[in-house]
């Protein structure tokens, strides 16, 4: 017994001295509060909506293993405070908007923001995004925000080709547009959920490893760990779909849906711009993704790639949508 | 492990740093392999998620 004892309290001194290094030296975070929400049934990856709370804490890997804080709204950027007079522009896409890997203030939207707080600070900026998205399931993803945030402006940004064909071919040919029954209902915790919080919540050693597990399931989901490896070309479908999704967004949205994409292959970027041509939806490219703009070859963007995309939404915006004379916004829109 | 310890006279001493830093180097290398883990997902476009 005495034996036993004595182990144990070693074992609970390791513990501490371990967890004192993973969060008070290395930063790693503790796990915070979230809601789910249903989303979209079918779509792995999708079908549960997750908001962390307010200013959570997250660990960025890119930027080199910095520890970053989600906005007011729960997500990347800056603080963002919407109200009845605000007009406000919607971004959406995929990690490369969501910008998990620089600070918040430097993401491309936070950029988009700073320009625009120069000419009217009522027109705010909502960095809708989300990983491995496309436009269908944005099109969800807007349907879901837009209850609590109005949009006025949407840009969809569609990164490149071969991303958005590999992302698209996860749904089936007719797309479903449908609201889904439980759309956007509050899930209930499970009690596993529960429990494990517990400790996720007060100690960084178990959100580590309970994230490290969730990550495991998904690289053994897709042995492959290159784009190149899985990637089958199936753009004829796959522009039927995104022409689908845009016509979608133009029945909504009008003439304040603009498509971007970050393409550098030139008859790449032009397939896309077909399609957009097709629907009437305003296309603009910006080849971005060049080795100086990002972490590393095929990485996301990094600070100056951001400033970048940044300063080019602002340029798109105001040519579009600002009276170039009084540099206020068009009285139409 | 004990003959390492030699030097520490206490049988219960003895013990509980042995066992400490046992644990203490099983905790860390679960923890780094987590985060080898993560990092080596997280940096990939292809794979990233959200946690």
């Amino acid at each position: 017994m005495k034996k036993f004892l004595i182990i144990l309290s070693a074992l609970v001194l390791a513990f501490y001295a371990s967890e004192f290094i993973l969060h008070n030296i290395l930063k790693y975070p503790k796990r915070t509060a979230s809601v789910k929400y249903a989303f979209i049934s079918g779509i792995p990856g999708f079908e549960v909506l997750k908001l962390k709370e307010p200013h959570s804490d997250f660990w960025s890997v890119e930027g080199g293993n910095k520890v970053y804080k989600y906005n007011n709204l729960s997500v990347t950027g800056i603080d963002m405070y919407p109200d009845e007079k605000s007009k406000l522009i919607y971004v959406l896409g995929n990690s490369y908007v969501e910008a998990a890997s620089v600070p918040p203030e430097s993401t491309g939207v936070s950029v988009l923001q700073k320009h625009l707080n120069t000419i009217d600070t009522n027109i705010k900026v909502f960095n809708a995004a989300y990983p491995n998205s496309d436009p269908y399931t944005l099109w969800f993803r807007t349907l879901f925000f837009e209850k609590w945030y109005k949009p006025d402006y949407v840009f969809l940004l569609l990164t490149r080709l071969d991303l958005l064909d590999l992302n698209l071919q996860k749904h089936k040919d007719t797309l479903d547009f449908r609201t889904p029954e439980n759309f956007g209902n509050v899930l209930p915790e499970s009690k596993s959920d529960r429990y494990l919080d517990v400790l996720r919540k007060r100690f960084a050693v178990f959100n580590l490893i309970s994230q490290s597990i969730s990550t495991a399931g998904v690289k053994n989901e897709r042995i492959n760990s290159n784009i190149d490896d899985v990637y089958v070309k199936d753009i004829e479908k796959s522009m039927e779909k995104l022409k689908k999704c845009l016509i979608k967004f133009r029945e909504k949205f009008g003439d304040r849906f603009t498509v971007i994409s970050l393409e550098t292959d030139e008859a790449k970027s032009r397939i896309m711009a077909d399609v957009c041509e097709s629907v009437g939806v305003v296309y603009a490219n910006k080849k971005l993704l060049v080795s100086e703009n990002q972490w590393e070859k095929g990485q996301h963007l990094n600070e100056k790639g951001n400033r970048e995309f940044g300063d080019f939404l602002f340029e798109l915006f105001k040519n579009l949508y600002l009276n170039p004379e009084t540099g206020k916004l068009n009285s139409q829109n | 492990m004990e003959k390492l310890f030699g030097f520490i006279k206490n049988d219960s001493l003895r013990l509980f740093v042995i066992s400490f830093i046992l644990f203490f180097i099983l905790i860390i290398s679960v923890c780094s392999m987590a985060l080898f883990n993560i990092v080596s997902v997280e940096s990939n476009p292809f794979f990233y998620m959200n946690f």
